[in-house]
């Protein structure tokens, strides 16, 4: 069953976003007092290991992202991985990977990744 | 010689070669091969859910090719544990999304059955601390300071590894190269790295207060286990120099101080290009 939260407070002293970035990190949302910041998290997940009713604060900070604007920086990973599969430019990798003396590397091809991800034409969904 | 899989990452694989590098030439001495991972993808991480609940296919792939090829996966990252291990519990407990997701992957000639062990470096390296103990044969006259990645021992429901509030594995394992583990009064604290990519200002203000710390205690060099960790703490230390000149801090991955221990060639752990 889903927990809910009880609007302790608990978790507020152990999140970085939250101390460093304004009070307005995702535990502040889940305690119920901002409309913002969904995106502001350092993935620490001190919040959840803190949490007495062990609310699944990762859950709840997907869900509402997906209802929000998202930075620029997550929406261009997000739209990276969708194109290359990774979240970084990956263009000159085995150059760069012949250069520390690493073997060469093959990555995913598009079309496999068009599978993938879903928007091939198959009508899987 | 046991083998496994290098699940890198995108980080690692597009930044952090040193680091693989370092962890493949490591790994051998307590008696684990690390094999490419050929055509993995990255493991989506909080990016991609944060989007879509396609997520849950991008992270089965890889799981699933790593089982098509019958070995299991380690990993660099403490994101890439998280989420790898997350999809792995989230498919073998729901029966209705494990048959969609398998219904997909069979486009790929894969299957996800739940038979991937996913461990990250550190994990590996505790369960073989006397085989560590054993290659030793440059003790280290060296004062290091560590920070532990957050996403290998939390939440520890999911992860069920060391104390997920003051982890001592990587300390442990650090101990056996000589080196002298320094506490520092922020060792426990989060790098912020990805807080970077929504709150830049504020992450550098994080890394530079972690920083300070480990340097204030003493530290010649700061260990790390993660890429996000070298991102924040390294990667901005240039920028932080502007304004704090001070806060100079060396850092090392795990594998690096391991392999200056073992005596292995500093070219061998990405130590010089």
């Amino acid at each position: 069953m889903k927990k809910v939260c009880e609007t302790c407070g608990i978790c507020r002293p152990c999140c970085l976003a939250s101390r460093v970035a304004g009070g307005t990190s995702i535990v502040s949302i889940i305690c119920g007092d901002s409309e913002t910041g969904a995106w502001n998290c350092a993935n620490c997940w001190k919040c959840i290991e803190a949490c007495p009713e062990g609310v699944d604060v990762y859950e709840e900070m997907i869900r509402k992202r997906r209802e929000e604007e998202a930075p620029e920086e997550y929406r261009k990973k997000y739209e990276s991985i969708c194109k290359t599969g990774y979240g970084l430019p990956v263009d000159e990798l085995n150059d760069l990977r012949e250069m520390w003396g690493l073997k060469k590397i093959k990555l995913i091809d598009r079309e496999k990744l068009r599978k993938l991800l879903g928007d091939d034409d198959s009508g899987d969904e | 010689m046991e083998r496994r899989l290098l699940f890198s990452g995108c980080l690692i694989l597009t930044h952090f070669q040193a680091y693989e590098l370092a962890a493949k030439s490591v790994l051998p001495h307590v008696g684990i091969e690390l094999a490419d991972m050929e055509e993995f993808t990255c493991c989506g991480s909080t990016i991609f859910p944060s989007f879509s609940e396609e997520w849950i296919y991008l992270t089965a792939y890889n799981l699933a090719l790593a089982e098509s090829q019958g070995f299991d996966i380690v990993t660099l990252c403490g994101s890439c544990t998280r989420t790898l291990k997350l999809a792995s519990r989230t498919l073998a407990d729901d029966d209705d999304l494990r048959v969609k997701v398998n219904k997909r992957l069979s486009e790929l000639g894969l299957r996800f059955e739940g038979q991937v062990k996913i461990s990250h470096i550190i994990e590996v390296l505790a369960e073989r601390m006397p085989a560590i103990a054993a290659e030793v044969r440059n003790p280290l006259d060296l004062n290091v300071a560590l920070s532990h990645p957050c996403n290998v021992v939390r939440p520890s429901e999911l992860m069920q590894f060391d104390d997920p509030w003051q982890p001592q594995k990587m300390r442990e394992i650090v101990k056996l190269t000589g080196a002298t583990v320094v506490d520092y009064p922020l060792e426990y604290e989060c790098c912020g790295s990805t807080l970077s990519l929504s709150q830049e200002l504020q992450a550098l203000e994080a890394a530079k207060a972690k920083l300070r710390s480990a340097l204030e205690a003493g530290a010649e060099r700061l260990i790390v286990s993660c890429g996000n960790c070298y991102l924040s703490l390294a990667g901005n230390q240039q920028k932080i120099r502007q304004t704090d000149p001070e806060i100079d801090l060396p850092l090392l991955f795990l594998p690096q101080l391991l392999g200056l221990a073992f005596g292995i060639p500093e070219k061998e752990l990405g130590l010089e290009l």
